[in-house]
């Protein structure tokens, strides 16, 4: 910091190499967990996600009895905590294949067959017991019954919503961007060895004081990052959310966290070399001065 | 170095870090607006409510307060012609509906939601409550609470107790209209009783609904409005 030459572009580059490191925690953030099926198919096992939906279903199909008179085993009884597991995650998958851009389309097509075997063996079995005629209404009824099961499970079991997501058109104006994320993660890692090598050129006649420069763009970058984080998990912010599905709400959350989680893992970490850079500088420099 | 060139040369190793810091969090609040505003909007278009289910949460309804209350038919004391309604809060049980043509009394539920359909009849909440001017409409399930529904026949005695007074009503009308058609739940100028359910049907849901409108023939407010 001896001349004005150098103090500005070294000013400079800091801030370029604050925005670059926080671009770079986004960006590998982003593709790590936000965009990685795993992390939700990780957050499905450990809170139990398909015995919710299947506790969840159970209840609604028993409360529906109360209006249709189809006995909630008819459903309960195929719908089992495995199969609304694989229902669930093939939801998951199917998506972020989307969003990644490995399929054109997204849509899910859950195996209903046995599902719609028992609410059809149900309505043939009532039928015959109480004389009812097979007319076209029965039919329309029966098909009625089992579209409304179709979608009661699908609602259900879309934890992430990405169903409506896509209706509304946010998945695929999140796949334009997408595609270009590993471009921007280069760019951000390359702004950042570049931002680097700069200043260490700048400082070429002083080495010490790159030390000093990047210590400072890292602590910052980190402090910029870590604020958000530790005010929306110190809040329990996203508990906040109104969510009145315990399932979706499960998920969603878990999700929002896991990703605040690493952002803060990300920047603690960039915290601690920004200080040890700063203290070795200190150090450099209180020895040089004595 | 001098003393003084080296303590400006500390504040500087100090401030410079500040105004950093200071530049960047302007820059970052400034350019966070526009994709938190974007991103909350996303948020809200897919985690709004749509299925209209109140989730339990270790034996406590999520922001619902169901509150059963001891409706009590065996008044002898005052009763007044006239006298002020008591409006419950929403999910408490505030009424019990009897009739000869019913095994078993009714408990009526203010608002409705699935939860409160488990217990009872419910009330809409933007109908008139028994004892005021207008249309109070009741509903239940077909094969729960308002099973005997059909079983009302035109005349028959309809008996609506609540914590401030008893309400007999008289059926009027028997009705059969189509789940979008809102004739009979729509607010009306004089003082009736709209009880209705699903129409049973073979299976699976109704589109009809089936019930009667009952005019009111008798009101008894207590003196002294009974307590919870």
């Amino acid at each position: 910091m001896k001349s004005a030459k150098t103090y500005i572009p070294c000013v400079l580059l800091t801030i370029i190499l604050v925005f670059s490191m926080l671009g770079t925690v986004i960006c590998i953030t982003a593709d790590k967990v936000i965009l990685n099926n795993q992390t939700c198919l990780e957050i499905i096992s450990e809170k139990k996600i398909s015995e919710t939906i299947k506790n969840l279903l159970e209840k609604n199909f028993k409360q529906k009895y109360n209006s249709t008179g189809i006995p909630a085993e008819v459903y309960t009884d195929v719908l089992t905590e495995k199969y609304i597991d694989n229902i669930v995650k093939l939801n998951v998958i199917e998506g972020f294949e989307y969003l990644n851009g490995n399929t054109d389309k997204f849509s899910v097509s859950p195996d209903f067959e046995s599902l719609d075997k028992n609410i059809t063996d149900f309505f043939s079995n009532y039928a015959e017991e109480n004389g009812y005629v097979k007319d076209s209404s029965y039919y329309d009824k029966l098909q009625k019954e089992i579209s409304n099961a179709h979608s009661t499970v699908i609602s259900y079991t879309d934890i992430f919503k990405l169903d409506t997501l896509n209706k509304n058109g946010v998945l695929s104006q999140a796949r334009r961007y997408i595609k270009y994320l590993d471009k921007i993660t280069y760019i951000c890692i390359g702004a950042d060895i570049f931002c680097i090598l700069l200043l260490l050129l700048l400082c070429i006649k002083n080495k010490r004081e790159i030390l000093y420069w990047t210590g400072t763009g890292f602590t910052i970058s980190a402090v910029i990052g870590l604020v958000p984080c530790v005010y929306l998990t110190s809040t329990k912010y996203f508990d906040s959310f109104v969510i009145k599905q315990e399932q979706i709400f499960t998920a969603f959350t878990s999700y929002m966290y896991r990703i605040v989680d690493t952002v803060t893992a990300f920047e603690i970490g960039i915290l601690a070399t920004g200080f040890i850079l700063t203290l070795i500088y200190i150090i450099i420099s209180g020895k040089k001065g004595t | 170095m001098s003393n003084g060139k080296k303590s400006g040369h500390v504040i500087l190793s100090v401030l410079t870090p500040v105004f950093i810091f200071a530049i960047c969090s302007g820059i970052s609040v400034i350019g966070a607006i526009k994709p938190y505003n974007k991103i909350s909007s996303y948020i809200h278009l897919a985690f709004m409510d749509n299925l209209k289910t109140v989730p339990d949460t270790s034996g406590v309804t999520a922001g619902l307060h169901i509150k059963e209350n001891d409706i009590q038919t065996n008044y002898n004391s005052v009763f007044s012609d006239t006298g002020e309604v008591i409006r419950p809060s929403f999910g408490e049980q505030f009424a019990k509906i009897s009739s000869d043509k019913f095994e078993l009394d009714i408990p009526v539920y203010w608002g409705s939601n699935s939860e409160l359909f488990e217990r009872g009849a419910c009330q809409a909440s933007n109908s008139v409550l028994c004892g005021e001017k207008g249309n109070a409409v009741i509903s239940a399930h077909v094969n729960t609470f308002f099973s005997e529904l059909d079983k009302l026949e035109k005349g028959d005695k309809v008996e609506v107790s609540t914590k401030y007074g008893i309400f007999t009503y008289e059926v009027d009308e028997l009705i059969e209209f189509k789940k979008t058609n809102k004739k009979y739940v729509v607010p009306k100028d004089e003082e009736i009783l709209t009880l209705y359910t699903c129409k049973p049907d073979i299976l699976g849901g109704s589109d009809m609904r089936i019930g009667a409108v009952c005019k009111i023939t008798d009101k008894k407010f207590y003196a002294e409005p009974k307590g919870e």
